[in-house]
């Protein structure tokens, strides 16, 4: 009788043992494991969400200042296009418009830097009809998606006698040279009573042909642009430029040999 | 030879095997349902969750519009793109123009939409018909995620 029941004892605590460890095997192989997974998507969702917000403020806090500015004849269907970037980020163009079709040029500027996008060719929209005129509206995007114009725009092309434009009344001084390496310039333009001269430190990068710098004139009248080397060494002196509401942005081209 | 007369000790023997046997038979089933369970849920939270993300992640800009005399241009920009995350390719599936109240014209694309790369960009063409000099249009294009952008255009003339 007393074997009977020990036995009987017994084969309920052997099922009760491997029904606990079958439940303990489930719980570790499948719900928990489910848990965890569960726990690690929503971590990703959440960083995702985090990097989102972050991305949108680096695109919102995105700030540079394009210049697009004509080469000098006979050049002058080449455009580049000076750019500061005013952001504490690097910035990468990913393409150059100007009016409706697209360049690409894959260019980045440093963070608080500056850049010359180089010969951009619009010799096939330039108006080929003598005294015809054409605008020329400039912008970059950015590869954060960012669209920003050139404070130039528009840039004016009459045919037969060249480029004028730009709204405000400015200065655009424009050296180019055929050096090689870096170099710097001092810009210094004079003007009417009244407008203290302005000093402009120009530099130019070992890899670029030609460095830009715009003045803005508070007044109409008559200016006087000297371009120096940063030694002191005059390059030109007392360019005459004449700045009034017909003609508002006016450029300067030295050659710096 | 005692033993194998004995009979009386060999049926708790028999029964406690097979109780154990229907234990284990229970219980691998259980595990195994529960298991399988448990993947697909894993699964099936993960798509919709990484379908969520997808969703979040989506960016895109009306980059550039011009008009040509009868049809607009619409060029969109596919900028979504994170590191870790990597670029995800959004496919438009709609764009249409508007005149204030006045609908204008539209494409419907998604029998067949446009798929624009992380970082590339597309060109969608609308037929709109005649523009006067100062009109402003507003141009909304559509994703496949449900996510829109809106831009406005104003004909120079």
């Amino acid at each position: 009788m007393y074997t009977k029941r020990m036995f009987s004892q017994d084969e309920s605590g052997i099922a009760t043992i491997l029904g606990m460890l079958i439940f303990i095997g489930v719980l570790f192989t499948c719900v928990i494991p489910l848990f965890l997974y569960v726990n690690q998507v929503n971590s990703f969702y959440d960083r995702t969400v985090v990097d989102m917000r972050q991305f949108d403020q680096n695109k919102e806090r995105e700030r540079i200042d394009v210049f697009a500015y004509p080469l000098s004849s006979p050049f002058d269907y080449f455009l580049n296009i000076y750019i500061k970037n005013k952001f504490p980020l690097l910035v990468k163009i990913v393409r150059v418009w100007v009016n409706d079709e697209y360049f690409e040029p894959s260019f980045e500027i440093p963070a608080m830097g500056d850049g010359l996008i180089e010969h951009i060719n619009i010799s096939d929209m330039l108006p080929g009809n003598a005294g015809e005129k054409k605008s020329f509206y400039i912008k970059v995007t950015t590869a954060r998606g960012n669209s920003f114009s050139s404070f130039t725009n528009p840039l004016c092309y009459t045919d037969g006698s060249g480029w004028s434009g730009g709204t405000g009344l400015t200065i655009q001084v424009i050296i180019e040279t055929s050096k090689t390496g870096q170099c710097f310039f001092c810009v210094v333009v004079s003007g009417p009573p009244g407008f203290p001269d302005y000093f402009a430190n120009v530099e130019k990068r070992p890899h670029e042909s030609s460095c830009f710098t715009v003045v803005t004139v508070p007044y109409e009248g008559a200016y006087k642009v000297t371009v120096k080397w940063e030694t002191g060494q005059i390059i030109e002196q007392d360019i005459p430029v004449s700045v009034d509401l017909s003609h508002p942005s006016q450029w300067v081209y030295v050659n710096a040999e | 030879m005692r033993i194998l007369t004995d009979k009386k000790g060999l049926t708790p023997v028999v029964a406690t095997i097979i109780l154990c046997g229907v234990v284990l038979i229970l219980g691998i089933s259980a595990w195994s349902l529960t298991y399988s369970v448990s993947r697909n849920l894993q699964t099936s939270y993960y798509e919709g969750i990484k379908k969520q993300m997808d969703t979040i992640s989506e960016r895109f800009i009306i980059e550039h519009i011009a008009y040509d005399g009868n049809n607009l241009h619409v060029w969109v920009y596919n900028y979504g793109n994170i590191s870790y995350y990597g670029g995800i390719s959004i496919d438009i599936v709609s764009a249409s123009v508007w005149r204030g109240t006045e609908y204008l014209g539209s494409r419907d694309f998604r029998s067949n939409p446009i798929t624009i790369s992380s970082a590339d960009f597309a060109e969608i063409t609308v037929t709109i018909g005649i523009l006067s000099a100062g009109n402003e249009l507003v141009v909304h294009v559509t994703s496949g995620r449900d996510n829109d952008v809106y831009q406005t255009y104003v004909f120079p003339g």
